[in-house]
């Protein structure tokens, strides 16, 4: 058998398990292993290597699902997505659309919304972060009403009927999974992910926050981002505007 | 063993990890001559990790080492690929670059692992275009890794250390000499590592590797999880008499331990693993 159908053997026996006889002539075992044992070193070597890559970036699903049923669900991942990519940072794409077909989604019912938060935190995180400026300080108060806030960093606000902020923040406080039994996931949550020089933060939101900063996102000044979001408490608008200035939120002023 | 001490110090570096990012940022200047880093993992970042391999890159010397480049897979290596690493090398100027000696899987199906190849003439014939093409578009040796195989193909007709000094002969790349990797080999499948370092031409040898590995009962398995064995130190003072000052890389990616444990093996490669 020649290199090429060798290699082409040799990938379909990782996925499939069946040996083929040419494969069976061509490989020389090692010590008393057989050829079984040693293809099963390279397939269990693929399939922990592609899941512990997966645990690296779903960590939160990770949390929620625990030890167990996170990776019997990511090696029935592995299996049926195979890797197309040279850098494993990139694999797993489809992870979070791939989890609404899974029966622990209906346990769970918002394992893909809180698997797409993991995949913008780490599209954030690869970007390039510029350092921080702070805008506030040549601020003139009278014409706050007029300005318009440009986010140049990335960033995004999401709304979900679950703790996904929660969540997504005690996997990062490095909680173990067994806490996740304690975890109540039931509360609605808003919150806003961004960049900042070279960290990728989360700000937890009321629901008047969020509106104000959707607002702001699609380019409306202060005063009329304030008006739509007319039930507002105004103390909730000082926060707001305190959380993004502690947060080093970065942020252009422009009349 | 008085023999094989070395009086030029080799060079002696660290993988590039992200465990030990924040000692970096915040802990004393590393002590150690230089660092590899996974080319690939700095090919889809310009955030953190980017910026912290910029600043170790100011500091110290760099070699990036890739593990994607599957020179003996069925097709060749993918422009958009070679074209991230280029940039990446003109960025960080690596004063070594290298990758090894196998086939990963096939562009559908990346196997993430470094697979055997059989040493014959059809293999090297492949290998001798691949390299080529890759160092003229780079414009830069490649140094080419031995790896450790759980099965060799009957197909071999050559001994690799004799393949891989052809290699070299013919089309200008070098060796990245894996002494763990020998050691793993020559339990599993029965051979003499000093004959094989024997064998190896040195005039090649650009870079060692050394890492630790784990017994599985049945066979070794190349881990880097652990420190290297005595019998590595072994072999590593056994190629140093043969050829001395050889950049020396200590390898660990799996357990990783604190820096300073890094470190003390870095002294330990320094008194050639005294
Ligand atoms: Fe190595």
């Amino acid at each position: 058998m020649d290199f090429k159908n060798f290699q082409k053997n040799f990938l379909k026996v990782i996925s499939t398990s069946d040996v083929a006889n040419e494969l069976i002539k061509e490989i020389r075992t090692i010590g008393k292993l057989n050829v079984d044992e040693v293809i099963s070193i390279y397939r269990q070597d693929y399939v922990a290597r592609l899941s512990e890559a997966l645990g690296e970036f779903f960590e939160s699903v990770w949390f929620v699902l625990g030890d167990d049923d996170f990776f019997k669900l990511a090696k029935e991942y592995v299996e049926s997505n195979p890797s197309s990519v040279q850098d494993l940072a990139n694999y797993g794409r489809h992870f979070p659309e791939y989890l609404k077909k899974t029966s622990y989604q209906r346990e769970f019912p918002f394992l893909f919304e809180l698997a797409s938060l993991e995949q913008s935190y780490w599209d954030f995180f690869h970007k390039k972060g510029t350092p921080y400026q702070d805008p506030w300080d040549s601020l003139n108060p009278e014409q706050f009403g007029d300005l318009k806030l440009k986010f140049p960093q990335d960033c995004r606000t999401f709304s979900s009927e679950y703790s996904l902020a929660s969540l997504f923040m005690a996997r990062k406080n490095k909680l173990n999974s067994s806490d996740n039994e304690n975890f109540n996931w039931s509360l609605p949550e808003h919150a806003f992910l961004y960049k900042s020089s070279d960290q990728v933060g989360l700000i937890h939101l009321t629901i008047g926050q969020k509106l104000i900063i959707d607002n702001l996102l699609q380019g409306k000044c202060v005063s009329d981002s304030l008006e739509l979001a007319a039930d507002i408490d105004p103390q909730e608008v000082s926060q707001l505007f305190s959380l993004l200035k502690s947060h080093q939120v970065q942020l252009e002023l422009v009349l | 063993m008085e023999k094989f001490l070395n009086p030029n110090i080799s060079k002696v570096g660290v993988g590039l990890r992200h465990t030990h990012f924040p000692y970096f940022e915040s802990g004393p200047p590393p002590n150690v001559d230089f660092f590899e880093a996974i080319t690939e993992n700095f090919l889809n970042t310009r955030g953190r990790p980017f910026t912290i391999i910029e600043k170790i890159r100011s500091d110290y010397p760099l070699a990036l080492h890739g593990v994607s480049l599957s020179l003996a897979g069925e097709e060749d290596p993918p422009l958009d690929y070679l074209k991230k690493v280029k940039s990446l090398i003109a960025i960080l100027d690596p004063f070594l670059i290298s990758d090894h000696l196998c086939w990963t899987g096939g562009s559908a199906h990346n196997l993430h692992n470094l697979l055997p190849i059989p040493f014959n003439l059809e293999t090297k014939l492949l290998l001798l275009g691949r390299i080529k093409k890759v160092q003229d578009f780079y414009q830069r040796e490649v140094l080419i890794e031995n790896v450790s195989a759980y099965f060799t193909l009957n197909s071999s007709t050559e001994e690799e250390s004799d393949f891989m000094n052809d290699l070299c002969k013919k089309s200008g790349c070098g060796i990245l000499l894996d002494i763990n990797n020998i050691f793993v080999n020559s339990v599993n499948q029965d051979f003499n590592p000093y004959e094989y370092l024997d064998r190896v031409n040195f005039s090649y040898v650009k870079q060692i590797h050394l890492a630790g590995h784990s017994d599985l009962g049945d066979y070794l398995f190349d881990t880097h999880s652990r420190a290297p064995s005595d019998k590595v130190w072994d072999l590593y003072r056994y190629a140093l008499a043969k050829k001395n000052n050889i950049p020396t890389l200590i390898e660990w990616d799996e357990d990783i331990p604190p820096f300073q444990r890094l470190e003390e093996e870095v002294k330990k490669a320094k008194r050639n693993g005294f």
